[in-house]
Parts: structure tokens; sequence; C-alpha cells
């Protein structure tokens, strides 16, 4: 899972007023490089919760983001690679993704977010 | 300036929803001239060459396209429609190497009908040397013919001509390559290639954009997606699929056909209680939900007057262990298809396309209504015929919020809310559902 995935996924169990973002349990990270696609970045830039992703890739060990970023940043390089390497390249391989509410677990396994809920939380 | 689209004759009723897809994928205004479902030649105008370029380089069912030169209803009338179109350009060419070809719809020519129909153009005067591999200008002369009838040997002669200088074709070979009995992931509910291909076309997916397939399965739309150059992603109810085995699973066939940069993720979720936080994130959603032929809808829970307590195996929550097959309840197809596009109405950016397949009875009195949404506009219905039933691949857009009652939005949802939608319906949701009480 990647940290893109992670900033489009919350907890949808019933009751749940902000399930997002989900807290992230480190098992394991693995790093895949992948071509950097610039007007893929520039798309999904302003969808994107950057406090969030920030939070995300410092869990995952990845503290260079900045804090405060504005989409002027998309013409510089730098930034560039940087969001690609956090938002694309670093994957949850196993772990788990935490409700921030009830503290729910939904497990990752093989990279693989099992986000199914029990029939009690629907 | 006119051109001449020679299309596939299969499919009909999505050609021309691939005809508006193209230009709206290369930003261009498309006008169709001359269109008719029982021929594969259509005449269009476009701005110009390099625009029929860009237009065709995506094309599934379009397999080529040519500057117009000329038609006529017989050989003198397109030779002298030729003379007042195109006269101008023969100079221009005079000394080109150049190629002739007779392409007959429904008709069929011998070798040296061909040749004497070829030589009929010698008035061009062209000097240039005649080559069969890469001539730079390559004309084709177009024949439509009349379906004959079946006892006798057809009509004598074709009923249009046309003329036409080539420009540029299509993708059909990645109908091939995507060829389902050649892919190493699939299932019973695997579409095949060539409407997978225009399903994604219709999506309009493109580079630097991000397409979700709610239903995934083995991911037959999301190869094509990333083969038109997307980022997919996908989830699906059932972990099984999503998971495979080792060897054979969502990702490795993307690895397959070269294409996993454009894979992103996939999980295990339920549309109904999607995880995605609702925001306008996706440029395109794309899906085949289970319709109850092959497999059914369902979502979770259990049936009714069943419940279950949570279970424990080795103190891990059995519900939260992979490999956990949760209950599911049958789910009527209406509220699917509202689901999908709430859903969509939700996710999707301004503009953004969702493209659905659904079932329809071939009989016309019991045809399933095309579903609608306030916050969403209907773009194309296509019709897959089978046997006893056909299918629709429904493409929506989603309207920006400018163009939206907000209020009306608001109504149906909380008539959903209250269940009273679909009663209206009761029969075929039940049927849908199985007939359960």
């Amino acid at each position: 899972m990647r940290l893109l995935t992670h900033n489009m996924l919350s907890s949808n169990i019933k009751g749940v007023a902000n399930g997002f973002p989900l807290r992230i349990e480190v098992e394991k990270v693995v790093e895949k490089q992948v071509e950097l696609s610039a007007d893929f970045l520039r798309n999904l830039f302003p969808k994107i919760e950057w406090k969030a992703l920030v939070d995300a890739a410092r869990t995952m060990g990845y503290a260079e983001l900045a804090e405060e970023v504005d989409s002027s940043m998309l013409d510089s390089n730098e930034f560039l690679n940087k969001f690609h390497h956090a938002l694309l390249e670093l994957h949850l391989e196993e772990g788990a993704l935490v409700c921030p509410e009830t503290g729910r677990r939904f497990p990752v396994n093989k990279g693989i977010p099992n986000m199914l809920l029990h029939e009690d939380e629907v | 300036m006119k051109y001449l689209i020679r299309l596939a004759q299969a499919y009909e009723t999505f050609r021309r929803p691939e005809i508006d897809a193209l230009a709206a994928l290369a930003g261009l205004e498309v006008h169709v001239l001359h269109y008719h479902h029982d021929s594969p030649f259509c005449i269009v105008d476009l701005p110009s060459n390099d625009a029929a370029k860009a237009f065709i380089s995506r094309a599934i069912l379009c397999m080529s396209i040519y500057e117009w030169w000329g038609s006529g209803g017989d050989y003198e009338a397109l030779h002298a429609s030729v003379r007042t179109n195109a006269f101008a350009a023969l100079a221009k060419y005079r000394d080109a190497s150049f190629k002739f070809a007779v392409d007959s719809f429904r008709g069929k020519r011998t070798m040296s009908k061909q040749r004497e129909l070829i030589e009929s153009f010698a008035w061009f005067d062209w000097q240039g040397p005649i080559i069969m591999h890469d001539a730079e200008v390559q004309m084709v002369i177009f024949e439509d013919w009349d379906r004959g009838p079946t006892s006798a040997k057809g009509p004598p002669d074709p009923k249009m001509l046309h003329l036409g200088r080539w420009l540029g074709s299509g993708l059909r070979d990645a109908i091939l390559t995507y060829d389902l009995k050649k892919r190493k992931y699939i299932s019973r509910t695997s579409m095949d290639a060539e409407l997978s291909l225009v399903t994604a076309l219709l999506t309009l997916a493109a580079p630097g954009k991000i397409i979700y397939d709610p239903f995934v399965g083995t991911g037959s739309f999301a190869v094509t997606a990333a083969f038109f150059g997307s980022k997919v992603f996908g989830s699906d109810i059932d972990a099984r699929s999503i998971r495979g085995v080792p060897d054979c699973n969502l990702l490795t066939n993307f690895v397959q056909y070269q294409s996993q940069h454009n894979f992103l993720d996939s999980f295990i979720s339920d549309l109904v209680h999607t995880p995605l936080r609702r925001a306008q994130i996706l440029d395109g959603i794309i899906c085949d939900p289970p319709y109850g032929i092959r497999e059914g809808p369902k979502t979770l829970g259990y049936r009714e007057g069943k419940t279950a307590a949570p279970v424990t195996i080795d103190d891990i929550p059995a519900h939260m262990r992979d490999g956990w097959v949760p209950p599911k309840r049958p789910y009527g197809f209406d509220d699917m298809m509202q689901d999908v596009l709430d859903f969509g109405f939700d996710m999707l950016v301004d503009h953004g396309r969702l493209s659905v397949w659904m079932p329809t009875a071939n009989d016309e009195d019991s045809d399933l209504p095309v579903p609608s949404h306030p916050g969403l506009a209907i773009i194309s219905i296509c019709t897959q015929h089978f046997n006893k039933w056909s299918r629709r691949l429904l493409t929506y857009r989603r309207l920006p919020h400018s163009e939206i009652d907000l209020a009306q939005i608001n109504v149906v949802r909380s008539e959903r809310a209250k269940g009273s939608a679909n009663d209206v319906n009761r029969f075929r949701k039940k049927y849908f559902e199985g007939f359960r009480t």
C-alpha cells in the first residue's frame, strides 16, 4: 500500500464522525522505484490532504516533506521528486491502518489493506 | 476539412461514443457529416491533418483515418467528385512514391478487376515510383456494397464509393495483446479485450489521470485503462480475487503487459461501505458490477433474521484475519446501481466520467430503465447483444456544481435513506434479490 492510497482511505465504521487519516502501524516498509510523472503529480496535488501525507511519510521513516506547501512548488524538480517518493515509492508491506476514533485495526498483508467491516460495524 | 474514418463493422452502438471520446481526448471538436450503423465508412469534419492523426492515435473501433478526396454513387461520380475536391492535391504528390488499394466492404473484386479500378485513376498523372510498403502516398478506394438477398449473387455494383489518402491508424493490435486467452489471471466474469479497451476509452483514460474500479476482480478494465496511460487502482469485496495466488494475481497481469508503473494499489472493501474519503479525487470510474448472471450482487451483512457475534481465532478476531470470507447478503440491483451513481457523484472531478455495465432483457417490454442521478449527465448508452439478453455500457459525466440543483440531490438521498425510491420497481427488485422475503 502506497501513501497515495493511505491518503484516500478512511475508517467508515458506523458512528465514526472523523475516520481520517488512519494511523499507520508499521511492521515492514519496502521502497520500489517507479518512473516519475509530473502530469500525474500536478493532477493529484490539489486532491491530497497534505498534513496526513507528511505525517504518514514520517511514520514510514521519510521526513523530507515540507509542512507548508503551495501549488507554485510544483515547478520545482526537487519538490516533485520528494512528493513522488513519498506518494508512490514507499509501500507499507505489512502492518495495519488504525481508526483514529475507535482504535479498530485494519490489517495490511502483502501490501493489501483489508477494509472490510464486520456486520455489527455497518 | 473532411476525413473518412474506416470503422470496424462490429459493436455498432459503441462507435459514435468512441468517436466523441477520441475527440474529447485529443481536445478537438468533431462533426460527424455522414454515418450509418450499417456501414464501416464515416465522414467527419476535423480541423487539420495533425488533428486527424491525434484523433486516431488512441482508437479501437475506428481502424484508420484518411484525408477525404471524394465520394460518389458510381465510378463516374467518384472521379468527378475527386476532380472537384482534390484537384490541387494531385500536383502536390506528382513525384512522390505511391500505392493504391481497394477496400470492398461486403463485396469481392478479382485481382484483375481491382487493377482495372486502380488504373482508372491514371489521369492523376503521377510520376513517382509505385511501392507496396511505406509509400509516401497511400490511396484507398472504398466500396460500400449492399447486403444482397441471401439466395442471389448480390447486387451487381457497390452502392457508394469513396477515395481517401491514408493518414494514420488506431490501436487495434491491442485487441490481440490483451486477448483473454493469453492473459495469465482471469475469471469467469473477465470482460473481453476489445470491449474492455473501448470501455476504458469512453472513461477517457489517458496519461496523468487516476481511475478506479470498485469491482476490480481480475482487473479487465484496470489493465486496459493502464494501457491508455492512466494510473489505476481497484478494490473488491472478494479478498481471494484481489490476492490471487503468488504468481497469478492482479499485479502479475500488469507485469505481463509491462504496465505495472500504472498500477497503484488494490484493497479489499465493499462499495456500499466504501472506505474512500468522499472527495472529488477520481478522473474516472470504470466497472462491471456483479448482476446475478455469473456473479450475484452482494454487500456485507447477513440475510435478515440471522446475526452473529464476532468470532475469535487464536486471540485475533476472525474478520480481521487474512483469508476471512465475510458474510454477504444479496443486494438489490437497482440499489446497487444507485450506490454506484451516488459514489460517482461524490468521488469524480467535474466532468469526470463513470462507465458502468448493466444487464437488460432483450424483450423491450421488460427493459430496465437507465438509472439517473441529478449530479450526473448520461453521455452514451451502448448495447452488446447476446442470445437471450443484452448488456449496456452506460457512461455518465459528473456535472460541475454550477449545473447541479443541490436540493434535488438531498431529496434523492433522503428518499433512498427511507428506502422508498425503488418501491415502484418491487418485482424487479425482488427478482434480482432472488425473491427473498
